[in-house]
């Protein structure tokens, strides 16, 4: 019996890097890619949510790579959520740091950051304990569990795992195993 | 509205220690896990929940058993 065009003898091949690449720019793209999309969507929301509900809480400052260069690296493995939440905490920054550098073209470099510090705990931007304890690790830990997404991706693809596991046969060995029909061999 | 207004641009007031947290977290890594790990899709909700439960469990426990030793001291 030749065999029918959804079997897969050959399967198809994915490209370690790309996978790696896409699971990290959109958290659950690079289990999309290998052919698993319910996996997928559970780890987009999840991460997402994660993310997205740590900046929710923290602000525009969740991202402090002044401050906390540790938890930044973490929320930066978010991907494309973490390098956009970087660049309005960087902008924000930049025209606090302007208008401070037209007030007061004198200062020092450490005397700026510290007056840009002070405006930004003026308009209530700046983080303070505990919110920012609950900003960090939110959004911090969507971008490690990222990291977990990313490292799996590219160790699928490597095996050439393409697609679901074999759920059905798996599931099939376990219960009574059917007769086959005649002629099948 | 107003919080609306302040959402994802001001910090939030957090009035106690943040120790919710435990619970949404434990969810999320079971979620994101699971979603990794499992064999069958089927059963995914089912061992995220399982997995959930054994985390919040075993945080409780490590909570009673850092209480018992402070208590001790």
């Amino acid at each position: 019996m030749p065999p029918k065009p959804s079997d897969k003898t050959t399967p198809p091949k994915a490209n370690p890097a790309l996978a790696g690449l896409l699971a990290w720019l959109v958290p659950g793209a690079g289990h999309l890619y290998l052919d698993r999309p319910v996996r997928a969507a559970v780890l987009f929301i999840v991460i997402q949510g994660l993310f997205w509900s740590g900046v929710a809480v923290g602000g525009v400052f969740t991202i402090n790579p002044r401050q906390e260069v540790w938890w930044t690296r973490a929320q930066l493995l978010t991907g494309l959520g973490g390098v956009v939440s970087y660049q309005r905490q960087k902008t924000r920054y930049n025209e606090y740091f302007r208008a401070i550098l037209h007030d007061e073209p004198r200062l020092t470099q450490p005397q700026r950051d510290a007056a840009v510090d002070e405006l930004l705990a003026r308009d209530h931007l700046a983080l303070v304990q505990p919110t920012s304890g609950v900003a960090y690790v939110l959004s911090g830990v969507a971008g490690m569990l990222n990291l977990m997404c990313i490292f799996d991706a590219v160790m699928l693809a490597l095996l050439g795992q393409m697609g679901e596991p074999a759920e059905a046969a798996q599931e099939g060995q376990a219960s009574a195993t059917p007769a086959a029909p005649k002629g099948v061999s | 509205m107003n919080l609306l207004a302040t959402l994802f641009i001001h910090p939030q007031h957090i009035a106690d220690n943040g120790l919710w947290i435990v619970v949404p977290l434990s969810i999320a890594v079971a979620a994101a896990y699971k979603a990794i790990r499992t064999e069958s899709i089927r059963q995914l909700p089912r061992e995220i929940f399982m997995l959930t439960l054994y985390i919040l469990g075993g945080v409780v426990a490590l909570m009673i058993a850092g209480w018992v030793i402070v208590s001790l001291k």
